[in-house]
């Protein structure tokens, strides 16, 4: 599972921009490590329970993940079987890696459409969280528009690769 | 086309996608999504996979992940991993094989802040790889030592093992991780009794380290208390009741990091790298965990698990004999895939079957992870080693996977006496009520 994780702010705009919205990600993941330690704080010391701590978790949970995802997949951090590389052929990865992107934009932009459309519905009636009343559309968005980049990302890399050709793998 | 045909040839496009260089989130969501496209439509399939994601991202046990990866990469850059070798070795590197024992114990204490096998063979291994070398160990026992030290990382609770068969089995997280407590001790134990008996066998692999004084002894103990301070309190704290796993993460990576920034162990410049290190592992665990949850109920649409158990029963090997089998089979996958991805791609299937033949579900994750750990060191695809590797260039990889066998070895006995005891997997958790 465990995989080499680039960390630096890449070269070119977007690069930059993927890394920068996984640091406003890494943020609110921050944001929340506090507000969880403040939560036992508040409840074991202040005997003043925070409210609706575990909606904002879980809000703040789907801007994490999503806006982390372009750039995991950027950075090529996503776990990949490779073990059969080698035998597959500079061809045999080509177009492993040619389908592979292609399929995965297909149905990451069938959930784009859908997320997108519940974001929508989520807005125009009102759903909310239970407690604190926030805005599940949110949650929705996030996804609608996390997934839209990784999908964009894989088919820019589907066309690069087909612009390059067996090239790059040889 | 009946379900099971469709099930099958699901799965055989499971591997093709694998095979093809897919990332292994993607596969099992594409195949998931497609497979149900074919026995319930589209409509159900796109809606599966939006309503499957949306719970996945939102999910607050979840959010266990992130909280876990961030203490341990946090530990990991104020170079607390250093403080707990160097207790250990203080203690015990006087010993003939001290300097392997002290780098399977430190890793053991490491693995208590870190959920993941690779960091912890990395932070320690920088450590103590130069020490073993400068006092000539063998290659094999040193780089064989931290390899399968390292794997601690996933069986000592955080453990991101526990928590992906926890979500994938519906078992409690926190159960989990307080069962891995007593077999991550076994098996560090063993690992120490494999040392002794290499260096009894062949002293000159792990000659005596240097003499310490009692002052060294208790200034490195002094120096490496407050992280197991911060292991006390929130392993502890689950195990006790205090605190909900998701608390314990969240006020453990709170206190490391107040810790390693007050004592400016960390600069606040490292901490973007930090954050990103942390959220980059994060979405790649999550579209695993998304694209388990949308092959799962495809799988279950199938009904490919009771049918296999059904085989399986027919065959007439027993509970046992069946228990075996899987395991045979999690051991030879072990050596070609990601374990992570063979217990997400498996589950489903086997989870039914170990639990329709009785077995108890805790005990099965703790066997479950204890495979996996096999696999991180077993070649052609034993991760550790590469990464003991990138520590060690110049030792041969031939050397680093004789080195891990008799860790190999440590570990099946581990696992079959976890089979001859399960106690010794579900006594801790049975306590919790």
């Amino acid at each position: 599972m465990d995989s080499a994780v680039q960390t630096k702010r890449p070269q070119g705009l977007l690069g930059a921009v993927l890394w920068f919205s996984a640091l406003v990600a890494g943020l609110v993941l921050f944001a929340i490590m506090i507000l969880v330690a403040w939560a036992v704080i508040a409840r074991y010391v202040l005997n003043n329970p925070i409210l609706g701590d575990q909606e904002l978790v879980e809000i703040g949970m789907s801007l994490v993940v999503m806006l982390a995802i372009p750039f995991a997949t950027y950075s090529g951090a996503h776990i990949r079987v490779d073990i059969l590389d080698r035998k597959l052929g500079a061809w045999g990865r080509f177009l492993g890696d040619l389908v592979s992107r292609l399929i995965g934009t297909f149905f990451l932009w069938l959930l784009v459409r859908k997320a997108w459309g519940k974001a929508l519905d989520a807005h125009e009636y009102g759903d909310v969280t239970n407690m604190i009343e926030i805005p599940v559309w949110i949650a929705y968005g996030a996804i609608a528009i996390g997934m839209a980049l990784f999908a964009v990302l894989m088919l820019g890399q589907a066309m690069l690769q087909f612009r390059k050709g067996i090239k790059g793998y040889e | 086309m009946s379900e099971t045909v469709v099930g099958v040839l699901g799965i055989l496009a499971l591997f093709f996608f694998l095979f093809s260089r897919m990332p292994v989130g993607m596969a099992l969501l594409v195949v998931g999504t497609g497979g149900i496209w074919v026995l319930d439509g589209q409509r159900a399939a796109v809606a599966t996979m939006s309503a499957e994601t949306y719970s996945s991202v939102t999910s607050y046990s979840l959010s266990i992940i992130p909280l876990f990866v961030l203490m341990g990469n946090m530990a990991g850059a104020a170079g607390y991993s250093q403080r707990l070798y160097e207790a250990a070795h203080a203690w015990i590197g006087r010993l003939r094989g001290g300097l392997a024992s002290s780098t399977i114990l430190g890793c053991a204490a490491f693995a208590a802040v870190s959920g993941s096998s690779v960091a912890t063979a990395v932070t320690i291994g920088k450590v103590a790889l130069p020490e073993m070398k400068r006092f000539g160990y063998a290659d094999g026992l040193a780089t064989g030592s931290i390899a399968a030290g390292g794997t601690l990382g996933i069986l000592i609770p955080p453990s991101t093992g526990f928590v992906l068969y926890a979500i994938l089995t519906e078992e409690s997280i926190g159960k989990l991780f307080i069962a891995g407590v007593l077999p991550g001790l076994l098996l560090s134990s063993l690992f120490v009794a494999a040392i002794w008996l290499i260096t009894t066998m062949r002293p000159e692999e792990g000659p005596v380290g240097p003499q310490t004084t009692w002052s060294e002894k208790i200034r490195s103990t002094g120096m490496a208390f407050p992280l197991v301070a911060v292991i006390v309190i929130s392993i502890g704290g689950i195990y006790m009741g205090v605190f909900t796993p998701v608390e314990a993460a969240g006020v453990g990576a709170t206190l490391v990091t107040v810790m390693a920034l007050t004592t400016r162990a960390v600069r606040f410049s490292q901490i973007p790298g930090i954050l990103i290190e942390t959220v980059t592992m994060t979405a790649m665990l999550y579209l695993i965990i998304i694209g388990a949850h949308v092959f799962g109920p495809f799988l279950a649409l199938t009904h490919i698990p009771g049918t296999l158990a059904v085989q399986l029963e027919s065959f007439g090997l027993g509970a046992y004999g069946t228990l075996a089998l899987i395991l045979i089979a999690y051991i030879i996958l072990g050596m070609f895939f990601d374990g992570l991805a063979m217990l997400v791609v498996t589950m489903p299937v086997v989870f039914p079957i170990i639990t329709g033949l009785g077995f108890d579900p805790i005990w099965f994750g703790v066997v479950c992870v204890i495979v996996i750990e096999m696999g991180l060191i077993t070649p052609p695809v034993g991760i550790n080693v590469f990464v003991v590797k990138g520590v060690a260039a110049r030792v041969p990889m031939a050397t680093i996977f004789r080195g891990v066998l008799p860790f190999w070895v440590a570990m099946a006995v581990c696992l079959l006496l976890l089979i001859l005891f399960p106690q010794i997997a579900t006594f801790l958790p049975d306590q919790m009520g």
